[in-house]
């Protein structure tokens, strides 16, 4: 490479590869200081990963074969762009090969590029990154109305609802397109009314999710995802939207058609096809469930997100927090489905965010682990809903089953040990899910735990006595002078009874101020 | 008269090359000019045969009988062909014998027979039949246990029938071939008065063959030539959907078969039926010639210094000004679009253009499109030092271009070797687009740059090809650029694009709406005209949905140069369609698209014919101009073009082109035309009159 020495710029190169379902992607952009990204390049190619995976459990010899040829060929657009930022990911197809650890790592042998496998939390995170995006005032006008956002992805279904501006529900369901294409296709040769019986199963998967959208009055509808992008292109539409009686109508049209017909009509690959029908069956029975008449779609895709994370952490945009915002409103979202105590849990992420701000000279944590323990304060409680005794166990557990946007099962299992550490227990060896951390990750935990055990001793009364905190560092101790109207010997018996755990981890001895 | 709505290709490619036969006797053409005119004729025939005619022989060998579009079975077209070519094969040779040789002679350059030879000329000959020519001759006789040897392909032969003296008085056939090694054409010593004296070298081996066939008599001597099929998979432009049908042995026996057999008038009768039967050459595929066979030898006498006056006065490329007295050709870009109309232009621009993007530090990847190269390219230069200098290039080589495919592979080699990334397109679609990209990190973000074009990479053509192209720094164009590349080299699937329509993807698609929205607008009441300039009109989609638009009243304009199967002037059909052709002194090789589109007056350069080959089975791009002084100037390019009343020909409903009558006023050659606008700047262009 020759030397190119270029003034400090106020743009940067990032990409982002995506290996999906479907297709294997990169985008290379331009992101700039302001926050803005320009696309330079956008490459796809199609891959047999999908069927590979939802039919076999695993990914087939040619595949890995093609898989390293296309990724070979990416990173040559790489140097070509000289991309210093850039993130490789892997979605639902690959989270669910068998032989995903040894595809990934003769991937990473002959291109030097490590792909993550990301959960569909982190999926939808990126998703709803590029929403956000082209829509910064997605639901802000109206009060009472809502916007529901559906995700049709190959693998599965995820919605989110948003009111007032922000994020208040989101859930994911395991019917993707075209997993339902090859879990129902043996039925196919079966029976006549396939599109019937797949109908009759879809409905009976989205039949929990019925009673939450009826109630939510849905104003708009946006879709996003490869399937309802390539259902919108059959449309030859000229607005962003589809008509609900254009699906209905497309419904009727293809459910009786083989699909030799379907692709000859639409000029759709025979790959397109297949999970063409199932996608329209779930688009239909919820647009079923509304009142709505359109859908909205924006043609986002999984990349654009990925390349606005690099950009917001690369510049460290305020979008980035905003975003956050969006994340904090869907785990209040969980904590309710749990009943927790809004109010305390409100109290006790106030209080530890903080001693989180006030002791960051001493914990030298940055913005990633302050959300983790704004997640971990606001979730505490949740195992209450199970059983009151070691509802501190069950909280974790139940948080690492949980599906928070742009959360990785690493990054869930860490949460959920500062959880299980907030009140009595402190970390052990023999716990096997701190075994299970690194050294780093092990010591993120104790310092996140460690503020989560003060903090939640200071509501012990579940009063929200404390209004403020100064903590002032003297002499190998931290005085934490509490501004409040209240008598607070409960919390100060309780803060004393934590303190010793603060000390060991963060070698100063945390002392309320008389 | 008119029994069909098409003209044969074949048929209408004759026409072209007859169109390039009249070159030979127009007036004003300089005297070396004219011979390299008869002299492409003739080369020009021999592709077509080799490739063309051996194609309509396949399909009658393969017992197909299907009709083609203008209604011809395979054998009737074969007839047809076989008498066009004859008769111009004749007319050529008259103007060779009567007119091009006499005027040589006034020149004072002389091709002299044997036995026109002085004493002291025909020594100098044996020395040099002995040292020069004797050593590469290979003579072969054919008796029982010799059987007759393979012709080459395009070679120039002598047939003879001898007897060996010792033996009987039995006859024998023999051939040697005249060697292509050496020089056709040798010139006499002897310059008097500046009077320069040749002879051809088959004639000095004809009267030497005693020194070869030594122990033999010779009874008779005649020079021959064979054509043959070329190999089929060279070239995709045959009736190649037809050809499906072909089954792969038939193919295969059938490559390298001859198609035309050119034999020197009064041949001798024995030889002439033995060539004929060993070479299977049928009665419509023998060519008497009364001159020397392969008139290609007269482009040696154009290659002789000196004699200026019997050339054209040379054109003096003239270098953009958006380049002159400026040392950074990418702020150059940046300022403006730039239109290149070779060869007015000057080609170095672009050659300068990627020097500079070698070095500069600024440039991350260069990215082009080859196609023919020429030898000692410098482009190719250019591209290997920027790969040694850290750039990323990528280059896609077209290794089946025809005819050039050894030259082509030995470029590959030397820019693989030199760090580039070399991609040579896909098994069976031909990537014929002209397309250099160059990404570049600028301070205030990634620039690309990018040159589409209607012609090749080639410095030498550059300045004989009319060829236009568009360079711009338009993002939307670089994306596209990036797109088409990503394709190219398999990096990604075709993605829809911004500005660029590719073949064989989008642009059947697009010019058929482009057509049929000036229909629609004629419908409307609107005025509707399509401008359309290219090499080739064929493709039978295209044709109609052009007589479609001409019935609703669409005025239609084509400058087409080669083949025209459309056939102009039927009533309700075509009779708002008119069609010329230029062939001059370049070689008409640009192609400009211009549609009236309600007074918004598109205009779209490309790389394309209207051509099936080039819309289904090739990578083309058409891509629109978008600047409105660029507009401008390419609408006076063809405003010239369509009021040239001296290269022109008017292609009449029955099939046959004549020069465009001059009514009244100025006498315009188009090519000098648009030379004299380019020098003085398009600044001048004045108010526009179009004649349409």
């Amino acid at each position: 490479m020759g030397a190119i020495a270029l003034k400090k710029n106020s743009f940067d190169i990032a990409a982002a590869i995506d290996v999906g379902t479907n297709h294997l992607k990169m985008s290379i952009a331009q992101m700039n200081a302001d926050g803005s990204i320009l696309i330079l390049d956008e490459v796809s190619k199609p891959t047999s990963i999908g069927s590979d995976v939802f039919t076999y459990g695993r990914i087939n010899t040619q595949a890995i074969k093609d898989t390293v040829q296309t990724i070979k060929g990416f990173k040559r657009l790489l140097i070509e762009y000289q991309v210093k930022h850039y993130k490789a990911i892997a979605t639902s197809a690959f989270r669910e090969a068998e032989n995903q650890e040894y595809v990934l790592e003769r991937v990473r042998i002959n291109t030097d590029i490590t792909i993550e496998v990301i959960n569909s939390a982190q999926e939808r995170y990126y998703m709803y990154k590029a929403l956000r995006y082209e829509y910064p005032n997605l639901g802000l006008d109206d009060a009472d109305e809502s916007v529901l956002v559906a995700n049709i992805a190959s693998g599965g279904l995820e919605f989110s609802i948003y009111r007032q501006g922000s994020l208040t529900m989101t859930e994911y369901i395991n019917i993707g397109a075209l997993r339902l294409h090859e879990s129902l296709s043996d039925l196919q040769n079966k029976t006549i009314e396939f599109s019937r019986v797949m109908e009759e199963f879809i409905y009976s998967k989205l039949s929990p999710v019925k009673s939450i959208i009826s109630k939510a009055n849905i104003k708009y509808f946006v879709g996003l995802g490869t399937e309802l992008n390539a259902i919108f292109t059959l449309f030859n539409n000229k607005n962003n939207y589809i008509r609900k009686a254009d699906v209905t109508k497309l419904y009727e049209k293809i459910r009786l058609m083989k699909s030799e017909e379907i692709s000859t009509i639409y000029h759709l690959s025979e790959k397109q096809v297949e999970t063409l029908l199932p996608s329209v069956i779930i688009l239909n029975l919820f647009l079923k469930m509304t009142h709505i008449e359109k859908i909205y779609i924006p043609m986002l895709e999984l990349h654009r997100g990925m390349i606005l994370d690099i950009a917001d952490w690369r510049f460290d945009l305020l979008r980035q927090r905003n975003f956050d915002e969006d994340i904090i409103s869907s785990v209040w979202y969980i904590g309710k489905k749990y009943g927790i105590d809004r109010h305390h849990s409100s109290n006790v992420a106030k209080l530890a965010l903080l001693i989180f701000d006030k002791t960051a000279k001493i914990h030298k944590l940055n913005r990633k682990y302050r959300l983790y323990l704004q997640i971990a304060a606001i979730l505490h409680p949740i195992g209450y809903y199970v059983n009151f005794n070691n509802y501190n166990i069950i909280a974790s557990w139940l948080i690492q089953k949980q599906n928070i946007m742009g959360f990785s099962n690493k990054e869930l299992e860490i949460i959920a040990s500062i959880v299980r550490y907030h009140e009595t227990e402190v970390p052990q060896v023999y716990h096997s899910s701190y075994q299970n951390l690194t050294h780093e990750e092990k010591v993120i935990v104790s310092k996140l735990s460690a503020i989560l055990k003060l903090a939640n001793s200071l509501d012990s009364s579940h009063e929200g006595k404390i209004k403020n905190i100064e903590i002032i560092h003297k002499k190998g101790e931290l005085y934490f002078d509490l501004n409040t109207n209240y008598n607070t010997v409960l919390e100060e018996w309780m803060f004393a009874q934590r303190a010793d755990f603060f000390e060991e981890v963060m070698g100063l001895r945390p002392m309320i101020k008389k | 008269m008119i029994d069909n709505f098409y003209i044969n290709r074949e048929l209408s490619w004759l026409e072209f090359n007859h169109r390039v036969l009249r070159e030979v006797i127009y007036e004003k053409n300089p005297l070396f000019e004219k011979l390299n005119f008869a002299a492409i004729v003739c080369s020009n025939l021999d592709e077509f045969f080799m490739v063309r005619v051996a194609s309509v022989q396949d399909q009658i060998d393969a017992g197909l009988n299907i009709k083609d579009p203008s209604g011809l079975e395979p054998r009737e077209l074969i007839d047809k062909i076989s008498k066009r070519a004859h008769r111009m094969m004749r007319e050529l040779y008259q103007i060779h014998n009567n007119k091009l040789i006499q005027d040589l002679e006034k020149e004072k350059i002389k091709i002299l027979k044997y036995n026109e030879l002085n004493q002291k000329q025909k020594e100098y000959l044996d020395d040099y039949f002995d040292g020069e020519i004797y050593p590469v001759l290979t003579p072969m006789v054919v008796d029982k246990g010799r059987p007759f040897p393979l012709v080459f392909n395009k070679s120039l032969n002598i047939a003879l029938l001898v007897s060996d003296k010792s033996k009987s008085k039995e006859i024998y056939f023999a051939t040697v071939q005249v060697p292509s090694v050496l020089n056709r054409l040798i010139e006499l010593p002897g310059i008097i008065n500046k009077e320069r004296e040749f002879i051809l070298l088959e004639d000095i081996i004809k009267n030497k063959l005693i020194k070869i066939f030594n122990g033999y008599h010779v009874y008779a001597k005649s020079c021959y030539r064979v054509t043959r099929n070329a190999d089929l998979n060279v070239d995709e432009e045959g009736a190649e959907d037809l050809l499906i049908a072909i089954e792969e042995s038939l193919r295969q026996r059938r490559r390298g078969a001859v198609i035309r057999l050119e034999i020197e008038k009064n041949a001798n009768k024995l030889i002439l039926e033995n060539l004929m039967k060993e070479l299977e050459v049928k009665h419509h595929e023998l060519y008497f010639i009364n001159g020397p066979i392969d008139l290609n030898y007269l482009k040696k006498i154009t290659s002789l210094i000196e004699y200026r006056h019997l050339r054209f006065s040379p054109i003096e490329p003239v270098t953009h000004k958006a380049f002159l007295n400026r040392e950074d050709y990418f702020e150059a870009i940046r300022n403006s679009d730039i239109l290149l109309y070779h060869p007015y232009h000057s080609f170095a621009p672009i050659i300068e253009l990627i020097k500079q993007a070698s070095t500069d530090p600024k440039v991350l990847a260069i990215k082009q499109t080859l196609y023919r190269v020429s030898d000692q390219s410098p482009i190719v230069q250019a591209l290997a030092n920027a790969a040694e200098n850290g750039k990323q290039v990528t280059v896609m080589l077209e290794i089946k271009a025809r005819f050039d495919e050894q030259n082509n592979i030995n470029w590959a080699k030397n820019l693989e070797t030199a760090g580039c990334h070399v991609i040579y397109g896909f098994a069976n679609i031909k990537t014929h687009c002209k397309v250099l990209l160059i990404v570049r990190r600028e301070e205030d973000g990634i620039r690309r740059y990018i040159h589409l074009g209607t012609g090749n990479y080639n410095d030498v053509t550059a300045r004989l090809y009319t060829d236009i192209s568009l360079i711009t720094s338009n993002p939307y164009y670089g994306m596209d650029a990036s797109n088409l590349f990503n394709m190219l080299s398999g990096l990604s699937q075709p993605k829809k694009m911004h500005r660029l329509n590719i073949a064989p993807y989008e642009l059947r698609k697009k010019m058929y709406f482009l057509i049929q929205r000036e229909k629609k607008n004629k419908e409307k009441g609107k005025r509707a005209v399509i401008i359309a300039k290219m090499n080739s009109l064929v493709d039978k989609g295209i044709i109609d949905a052009l007589c479609d638009a001409s019935s609703a009243g669409v005025e239609i304009k084509l400058i087409i140069r080669g083949i025209c199967c459309l056939r102009p002037g039927v009533l309700g059909r075509s009779d708002n369609i008119t069609v010329f052709s230029i062939v001059g002194r370049f070689l008409e090789h640009s192609r400009m698209y211009y549609f009236y589109n309600d007074g918004h007056e598109d205009i779209y350069l490309s790389s394309a014919d209207m051509m099936s080959r080039n819309l289904d089975r090739r990578i083309e791009t058409l891509f629109p101009v978008d600047s409105i002084s660029i507009k401008d100037e390419i609408k006076e390019f063809l405003n010239i073009l369509l009021t040239d009343t001296e290269k022109a020909k008017k292609l009449y409903t029955n099939g046959s082109y004549h020069k465009v009558s001059i009514k009244d006023k100025d006498h315009i050659a188009s090519q000098e035309a648009t030379y004299q606008k380019i020098v003085c700047g398009m600044n001048t262009i004045e108010k526009h009159s179009y004649s349409y």
